[in-house]
């Protein structure tokens, strides 16, 4: 599939797996609570699917500990191209406070290529959003580049 | 598979999105029965307590905070009680009715999730959406007073480090009106709806005998009828002063406990009311005077590096029993800490309810006992042990909700 | 009459003599209008007379494992502490910790499980295993509890020679 084929895909509404590799279950909520009528996050096509296979987007939480380091790797590659993972919560993009423990394997892109960071402990729902945009926003810059190029 | 040849492997897992211990289930199914439960721990597994000898006892509570996203106050308040205890110190007053301010509000916010996780996994999803909006409410109220929608960052040892202000009193006044108004309505949804009863009832039981032999706790064990609440057997903060605070029961409403999945539902909605309650009861007696015995992170490590002792500190959060246990050993931070969440506990009850239930059930009996958000994982079907074929959470909700239209058909007009 | 928590230590007293090495009652009041006393009791046995410490303990009612077993260091020896409660889920502010604390000597670290009377405990003596190496007798289930496979079978997190073993980490 060449990029542009590749883009025009991506270009509609993403939907997202979200994948727990050792969080804490606060950001898990924050993106659970994302989804629920305040803040809604389906009016931008922005979904929560329950299998990868379905999923454009890979939302990542926690650490990403050894027990789980294989599954998340599994879940990747599951997940169709084209696709982008966002990291949800400071510990996925640092490991956070669980530095010097034996258990971790993480940060998570140590073992998966990552779009977007959004950092927070756990991040606002707001935040979570604006985080799925970010990505959108890069398709559209690659839409762009690509465009230019050809 | 050689004495059976009706019963296959059924494994669920492991990335389940439960707080301190997500389990990969392995069942053993006769057709749709299930006859046999095992788990697998450890997944989300940070080594916490290994991490938490090398950091000084300030820095421990933000880490603790961290074990659980939904229960981030019970932990840090049992480390507290726990160092507490093992120096003698005293919390003043007024730290005592904030502490458990905070602490009922996340109870109340954690029960409204735990509802909508249960009906979401019921197929009820109207409720989970309605659940979920009525708990921002809260939300908003715990983020007024601590500045954080999750992990509060409220606890310190000998007090708390933010004061609830006279500004706040309104707004928290406002907020139970709202839930008292909406506690009659929510109720009759859960506990009088018929099709949240088929579902709910004689399903995941978990008898006295068990729930006493398997060291159950919390709501889990209330619905079992074993009246086991920390809040009452050994109270800490304002709950001694609450003279009515009795153990949330299905007996309250008239019904002798069961020890299924709706006497789980009925005891976290009967504690919902509770919440509000002890919030309003905290409000109007709240006492006047410092928030804090010592302010100053350094000074305080000093005094404690003093400390030769242990401690234990026991609290019950939305689920049951925390508890901690701390040596401290002359040290900047403590020798050792350990961690007891109570979904622990509740775990190995999992196995008991399970057997006999059908895997249509599977999620409403792990949500059950609580322990966190639902099951939105891959799951996998291995027949006999060689590959065979493949099944998500997807389809296993799906699952459930047929079961939800199957029996809404047979009992008719609701 | 006497109070529970004195009855407790008398028949505990008479029961294990000299056997029970240490007994201490502490009380810190709660409450700020109806203060109530919160008692616990702490006992120490050696690891021999632990299983029947446990034993006796659950005449007077269920034992209920509280948290998991903490340890302490000595150069002879690790204390493990169990957090017992009992006289739970009575109401009324009846609930007593029991705290036993017991000595396991560092040249054969091996204890009994008490499975058999608090069936609870099994993930709290599987997590001992695997975080301090002592071994548990007779314990139903033998796996690892927590402890990713990569973890090399000689380090036991917990123990103090650890201490600070994941340094070094971050990026």
């Amino acid at each position: 599939m060449n990029t542009a084929k590749m883009l025009k895909k991506m270009s509609r509404s993403l939907w997202a797996f979200h994948i727990n590799a050792g969080s804490c279950n606060a950001c898990d909520i924050e993106i659970l609570a994302t989804l629920t009528p305040r803040y809604d996050a389906e009016r931008f096509g922005i979904k929560l699917v329950g299998t990868p296979r379905h999923a454009d987007i890979l939302l990542v939480t926690g650490t990403l500990t050894e027990k789980i380091r294989e599954n998340v790797l599994r879940v990747y590659h599951q997940v169709p191209d084209p696709k982008l993972v966002v990291v949800v919560g400071g510990c996925g993009s640092t490991k956070g406070v669980f530095q010097e423990s034996y258990a971790m394997a993480g940060p998570v892109d140590t073992c998966i290529p990552v779009d977007v960071y959004i950092p927070g402990c756990p991040p606002r729902p707001e935040a979570i959003i604006y985080g799925v945009v970010k990505a959108w926003l890069k398709i559209e810059s690659l839409e762009k580049d690509n465009a230019a190029a050809s | 598979m050689s004495k059976s040849t009706s019963t296959f492997p059924l494994s669920i897992g492991p990335t389940h999105p439960a707080f301190k211990e997500p389990v990969k289930f392995s069942f053993e199914v006769d057709g749709e029965k299930i006859v046999r439960t095992d788990m697998d721990f450890g997944y989300t597994h940070r080594g916490i307590e290994h991490v938490a000898r090398e950091r000084n006892f300030i820095q421990v509570i933000y880490l603790l905070e961290r074990i659980c996203g939904i229960c981030s106050v019970s932990h840090p308040m049992a480390y507290c009680l726990a160092v507490e205890n093992a120096a003698g110190i005293e919390v003043p007053p007024r730290a005592k009715y904030v502490r458990t301010i905070i602490g009922e509000l996340e109870r109340l916010h954690s029960h409204l999730l735990w509802t909508g996780v249960a009906a979401h996994e019921i197929g009820f999803d109207t409720l989970f959406l309605h659940t979920w909006d009525i708990r921002e409410k809260v939300m908003d109220c715990l983020e007024l007073l601590t500045g954080n929608r999750v992990n509060y960052a409220m606890l310190t040892i000998g007090g708390v480090r933010r004061d609830i202000a006279p500004e706040h009193y309104g707004i928290l006044e406002e907020t139970l009106d709202y839930y008292r108004e909406l506690y009659n309505r929510t109720r009759e949804i859960l506990l009088e709806d018929l099709t949240v009863q088929m579902r709910c009832r004689d399903i995941g039981v978990l008898t006295y005998e068990d729930a006493v032999a398997l060291c159950a706790v919390g709501p889990t064990a209330r619905a079992s009828g074993l009246p086991k609440d920390v809040r009452i057997d050994y109270p800490c903060n304002a709950y001694p002063d609450i003279e009515w605070l009795r153990p949330a029961s299905p007996r309250d409403i008239g019904k002798e406990p069961r020890g299924d999945v709706f006497d789980r539902m009925i005891v976290r909605v009967l504690e919902m009311k509770q919440s509000v309650e002890i919030v309003g009861f905290c409000l109007d007696n709240m006492p006047d005077g410092e928030i804090v015995v010592e302010s100053k992170a350094i000074k305080l490590i000093n005094q404690l590096k003093k400390v030769k002792g242990d401690g234990l500190g026991r609290y019950e959060a939305p689920r049951g029993e925390v508890a901690h246990f701390d040596i401290l050993d002359e040290r900047e931070g403590p020798a050792q800490i350990k961690v007891k969440a109570p979904t622990y506990s509740n775990a190995a009850a999992w196995a008991v309810m399970f057997n006999g239930a059908e895997i249509a059930d599977i999620p409403i009996i792990a949500a059950s006992i609580d322990p966190c958000i639902a099951c939105a994982d891959r799951m996998t079907v291995i027949k006999n042990g060689c590959g065979g074929l493949s099944f998500t959470a997807e389809e296993l909700h799906r699952l459930s909700v047929e079961k939800q239209k199957r029996i809404k058909a047979t009992c008719g007009n609701s | 009459m006497l109070p529970l928590h004195d009855i407790l230590v008398e028949q505990f007293k008479s029961e294990f003599g000299e056997d029970l090495l240490h007994c201490e009652i502490r009380n810190r009041p709660e409450g700020v209008k109806r203060p109530r006393d919160q008692r616990s009791l702490w006992l120490t046995f050696h690891r021999r007379h632990f299983h029947m410490a446990v034993t006796f303990l659950s005449r007077f009612g269920a034992p209920h494992i509280s948290c998991p077993m903490a340890s302490r260091e000595y150069e002879d020896r690790i204390d493990l502490i169990y957090p017992f409660t009992i006289y739970g889920g009575t109401g009324n502010y009846m609930e007593l910790p029991v705290i036993i604390t017991a000595q396991v000597p560092r040249d054969d670290l091996r204890i009994r499980t008490v499975t058999d009377i608090v069936p609870g405990i099994l993930f709290m003596e599987r997590e001992t295993r695997e975080m301090l190496g002592i071994d548990i007798e007779d314990i139903p289930d033998e796996r690892r509890l927590f402890t990713p496979g990569n973890l090399p079978p000689e380090m036991k997190p917990m123990l103090e020679t650890y201490r600070g073993a994941g340094r070094g980490g971050g990026r």
